[in-house]
């Protein structure tokens, strides 16, 4: 979220979509409530089905699954035509007056740079004009055909209210009403909200369906605002902070690009050079050349200009003493990816699949119930050699070599069916414990950092997932002994220092390396302004430095604060908790006051959270350091940048560009600058908006296991309940939950049913190219079928959080769902695919 | 540790937040005040966060603990009134936190451990229907070496890239790490590190899903 929960009662109008908040995260709904009590905000819901999200709406509309940008870019179009942006924000903090190359361009549903050989984009044509000193030109009066605002006006021309209907298949008269409610938000005194959820990630669209939720709030003027923003409702309690570690292939810690194995990333200026913006071209070959130039600053950087200080801190943290400046701080151990591989949840299983891999560390997932195409993934399990499973309960995956595990409804010659014998895998399984057995922290949705004490003790022999992984790498460090093997080296150099003195497991000697240390005598580093790349600082992921802070003798770590007080009356609560960044409760909150940094927008004095206070302190120890910004909120934003520095008027201080971006420049997506409607992998139609169907830059993985609509003629999607969690192994080992919600079901409309003569309760079969389920059918009129484009064309949804284990079973619904994902984040396409239904 | 009522209220916050719980149709003051010394004798609240969807409401797991402080057995798991995101409400799964680690058992209605719990270690050999149960010790050390084994047959340490020169790249694509976001942020933190000293690549957690 760049806003956070709380501050959901400080909406004029909230935009849910692709969520079902009231089930899925019910206590957002709580403050949307509260903002519709207090404020008269209104809350809209559009979703392929009636939730119980809608049903606390002011406004619901159907729209298909897949269909979101098409549905946005008609919202686009709509507030253009109708001049509803807030204009002095538009001009002032996007990038609307930036001038375009004049080599982009758009035809035939492919932006210029095709590379249809290679089926990718090469990006140079979506960039800057640029003046000598490489800094952007622009047109602030928006007039310029090649300036941004006028090539999105273009581009969103063929999104009219008619054909975007034929896609979405909504109601013209709901979709006018969405459009008017939500795009009141654009007048100056008001904000709206929009919230998302996997209904939106969950596409071969699915980074462009949040990229065009961004064009619509930038030009509404609805980001970095109190009741604005793009909040993301994320799914597992600290999937936020799994990302900020980056368990993920494709970053560091801190979201830094992971090293690839190129010649510009090579050693460590290389790679410096890389990942800096704007450092590309500047002359140097050191780091001693590469601080000074940081220092005078260097333009189309951002506060990215200090990667080179997050990095080193990093590297110094890992490796210790063996990070020093003569060897590169041991930038070479980490591991450098093959930049021609994907490394991501289904090219994983894929390699898996070909036997590539040997061995596999689940950690708490559960992906024969969870991943997409879950027969093939389980499939890939058992050419493991070795699986290590750390988890409370022996799910479905740590079980995937049982003779349960291999039931299926019916007989179907391309789903593999195996017994234990025929598994050669050999299983680890190691009992975590559970929540409030253990202590640490845990960054919820909006960024709040929380600590969660130990309640209870583990159960049995169970011991904490940092019990596990300290005594795991002390195992290995035994193995590797002093071996003096180069390739060794990045195991035997790492730190690894977390026993107290009776040697167990001390979770504040991780916190402090995580947010970070003075070499030199081991203090926490208070804030992330004051890492060095010199060898200086340890700091283990730089956006969670400032959390811990030396005071009154002693560590104090932020997420344990509970002091609930609310000053600004804005739901901010600056000391409970820590937020990332530096306690900042609103991102880009610079955009909250008028260009002028002082004025807030008019009628909206309550919400402006920071300003620029010409007689403040920017250094409390310095009284001739006047000029600060300041505010309820932490400014999120230099704090010294005055006006009379170009960069007073750019709060997106992540971008090179400062601004906010309605036109995605360069390598930033891989599908295109702005947005455009591509079909579902396994769609009932064909693109009616431009001749592609399938998003270009989407990589197939199973060219044959496209089911086709004369095979499965309906809409599949998948879905969760309040009873159960993801994949069901912390909800369904329940008794009383699983007694709340105690079977796999699918629901359907009352026309579907009447087709194929299934009634409530009936059990049923649902099929796809890859695999088929039994569930119980919930007929309903929460779902209708659609009429896209003149066609009659059913949609149905299952739960997919069953499986063998636990005291509720049923039939994992990803059994069904294709291994293809989004052109860049790859998130798999689990909501939306084609089927078939029939009693069983 | 006797905790006092008034200690009680402190930490629960049942005072102040009395406005919010009573919004739910319940009056904590009153409750509160008509349990003490009842429910909270030995009664040990400590604050956590819900281990479900990431919208990070406050749970209070209340324990009884003995005279040494020892944690003795679960008394129920509520929603923490004091935390700002949900003062005190908690949905059915937050309200369920109890079963994630005691039940009352079927028939005779005793409290105990979760059945489903998994309490030692386990291993299955190659081919076997069944688990093992092994100790923790025996666990990582064959652990360690299938990871050294694994590793050490298949490390690329250096490698030949497009403009002819070598660079060293220091992976493995034998071994792979999925899942990671229902750790704690320091557990997600030592696990990261750990892999990629290692040389893994292949590592994922659920935010691609």
């Amino acid at each position: 979220m760049t806003n956070h929960i709380v501050d959901l009662k400080n909406t004029d109008c909230a935009l849910i979509m692709g969520s079902n908040a009231a089930e899925n995260h019910p206590i957002s709904m709580r403050w949307l409530l509260k903002a519709r009590d207090t404020r008269g905000a209104k809350i809209i819901h559009v979703d392929p089905r009636y939730t119980r999200t809608s049903a606390r709406a002011d406004l619901y509309t159907p729209l298909r699954s897949g269909t979101d940008i098409a549905f946005l870019g008609g919202m686009i179009k709509y507030i253009i035509d109708n001049e509803l942006y807030h204009r002095d924000y538009v001009v002032n903090y996007t990038n609307a007056s930036y001038l375009i190359k004049d080599e982009f361009d758009f035809h035939d549903g492919l932006f210029s740079g095709w590379d249809k050989e290679n089926k990718k984009y090469d990006v140079s044509s979506w960039d800057y004009q640029a003046d000598a000193n490489g800094l952007p030109l622009t047109d602030p009066s928006l007039q310029n055909p090649r300036c941004v605002f006028q090539l999105m006006k273009k581009h969103y021309e063929r999104y009219d209210i008619d054909t975007v209907c034929k896609i979405t298949g909504t109601p013209k008269n709901k979709y006018l009403e969405v459009l008017k409610t939500f795009c009141a938000t654009g007048a100056p005194d008001k904000t709206g909200t929009i919230l998302y959820a996997m209904g939106i990630t969950q596409h071969t669209v699915g980074a462009q369906n949040i990229r065009a939720f961004a064009i619509v709030q930038l030009l509404l003027g609805n980001m970095g605002r109190p009741g604005g923003g793009i909040n993301a409702l994320r799914g597992e309690n600290n999937v936020q902070g799994a990302t900020d570690m980056a368990l993920l292939f494709h970053i560091i810690p801190g979201y830094v690009d992971s090293p690839m194995n190129t010649a510009d990333n090579k050693d460590l200026i290389s790679f410096i050079r890389k990942v800096t913006p704007g450092a590309a071209k500047l002359p140097f070959t050191n780091l001693a050349e590469f601080r000074e130039l940081v220092k005078a600053g260097f333009p189309n950087s951002g506060w990215k200009i200090h990667t080179s200080k997050w990095v080193v801190s990093m590297l110094k943290a890992w490796y210790g003493k063996a990070a020093t400046p003569g060897n590169d701080f041991a930038y070479h151990y980490l591991p450098k990816r093959d930049e021609k591989k994907n490394y991501s949840h289904i090219a994983m299983f894929e390699a898996m699949h070909r036997g590539e891999i040997e061995g596999l560390f689940v950690n708490g997932s559960n992906p024969v119930v969870g991943g997409p195409n879950s027969n093939k993934e389980q499939e890939a399990l058992t050419k493991l050699k070795w699986m290590v499973s750390i988890d409370l309960w022996a799910n479905e995956t740590a079980e995937f070599w049982t003779h349960q595990a291999w039931d299926r409804p019916v007989k179907n010659p391309d789903v593999p069916r195996m017994t234990p014998a025929e598994i050669g895998t050999e299983v680890f399984f190691l009992p975590a414990a559970a929540v409030y057995e253990k202590e640490g922290t845990a960054a919820q949705t909006g960024r709040w950092v929380q600590y969660r004490w130990k309640g209870a003790e583990p159960v049995g022999d169970s011991k904490s997932d940092l019990w596990i992984y300290n005594e795991l790498v002390k195992k290995i460090k035994q193995k590797y002994g002093a071996s003096k093997r180069k390739e060794d080296e990045p195991i035997v150099n790492m730190t690894w220092d977390y026993d107290d003195e009776h040697g167990h497991d001390d979770i504040m000697k991780v916190a402090l390396e995580l947010c970070g240390y003075n070499v030199a005598d081991g203090k926490p580093v208070e804030g992330f302004a004051k890492l060095a790349d010199d060898g200086s600082t340890a700091c283990g992921c730089w956006v969670y430095c400032g959390a811990m802070t030396f005071k009154d003798g002693k560590n104090i770590y932020k997420p344990q604060l509970r002091k609930k007080d609310d000053p600004s009356g804005l739901g901010i609560h600056p000391e409970w908790g820590w937020a990332w960044p530096m306690n900042r409760r609103i991102v880009y909150n610079r955009c909250s006051v008028q260009p002028d940094g002082v004025t807030p927008w008019p009628g909206d004095a309550k919400r402006q959270l920071v300003k620029w206070d010409p007689l403040a302190l920017a250094d409390p120890k310095n009284p001739t350091s006047l000029g600060s910004w300041v505010g309820v909120d932490v400014p999120d934003f230099i704090k010294t940048t005055g006006p009379d520095k170009a960069a007073f008027t750019s709060p997106f201080i992540m971008r090179p560009e400062g601004k906010g971006c309605l036109f995605a420049a360069k390598n930033s997506l891989k599908d295109g600058p702005f947005p455009e409607h591509y079909e579902p992998w396994e769609s009932p139609t064909v693109n009616i908006m431009n001749k592609q169907n399938l998003n270009p830059a989407v990589k197939v993985w199973e060219p044959d296991k496209q089911g086709t609509r004369d095979k499965y003629p309906i809409i599949g999607t998948t879905y969760r309940v309040v009873e159960h969690w993801q994949t069901g192994a912390l909800t369904r080992n329940l008794p009383w939950l699983a007694e709340l919600m105690p079977d796999m079901m699918v629901e359907l409309s009352e026309e579907l049913a009447k087709e194929k003569g299934i009634k409530n309760g009936h059990n049923v079969v649902i099929s796809t190219s890859r695999g088929d389920v039994k569930a119980v059918a919930c007929v309903t009129k929460r779902f209708k079928p659609f009429n896209i484009n003149g066609q009659y064309i059913h949609q149905i949804g299952l739960l997919w959080q069953f499986g063998f284990k636990g005291y509720a079973t049923g039939d994992p619904a990803n059994r069904l769902t294709p291994h293809i994902g989004d052109a860049n984040a790859m998130c798999p396409e689990y909501k939306a695919w084609l089927c078939d239904i029939r009693r069983a | 540790m006797r905790v006092t009522r008034r200690q009680f209220l402190k930490v629960t916050g049942a005072t102040a937040a009395s406005l919010a719980v009573v919004d739910l149709g319940f009056d904590m003051t009153a409750t509160a005040s008509a349990i003490k010394g009842v429910r909270t004798r030995n009664v040990t609240p400590t604050p956590t966060v819900c281990p479900y969807c990431a919208s990070g409401c406050g749970l209070m797991v209340y324990s009884e603990r003995d005279a040494a402080g020892r944690f003795v057995k679960l008394l129920s798991v509520q929603g923490d009134p004091d935390n700002p995101i949900n003062q005190g409400g908690a949905c059915s799964k937050g309200a369920a936190m109890f079963n994630l680690r005691e039940i009352y058992e079927e028939g005779t209605g005793k409290q105990v451990i979760n059945p489903k719990r998994v309490q030692k270690p386990m291993y299955r050999a190659p081919g076997s229907d069944k688990w093992e149960e092994k100790d923790w010790d025996w666990m990582l050390d064959k652990i360690a070496d299938r990871i050294k084994e694994t590793r050490d047959s298949s490390f690329i340490h250096k490698e030949k890239i497009a403009d002819g020169s070598e660079i060293i790249v220091n992976r493995t694509e034998k071994i792979a790490s999925l899942g990671g976001s229902g750790l704690d942020n320091e557990e997600a933190y030592v696990l990261s590190k750990m892999m990629r000293s290692l040389g893994v690549v292949y590592l994922e957690t659920q935010a691609r899903i």
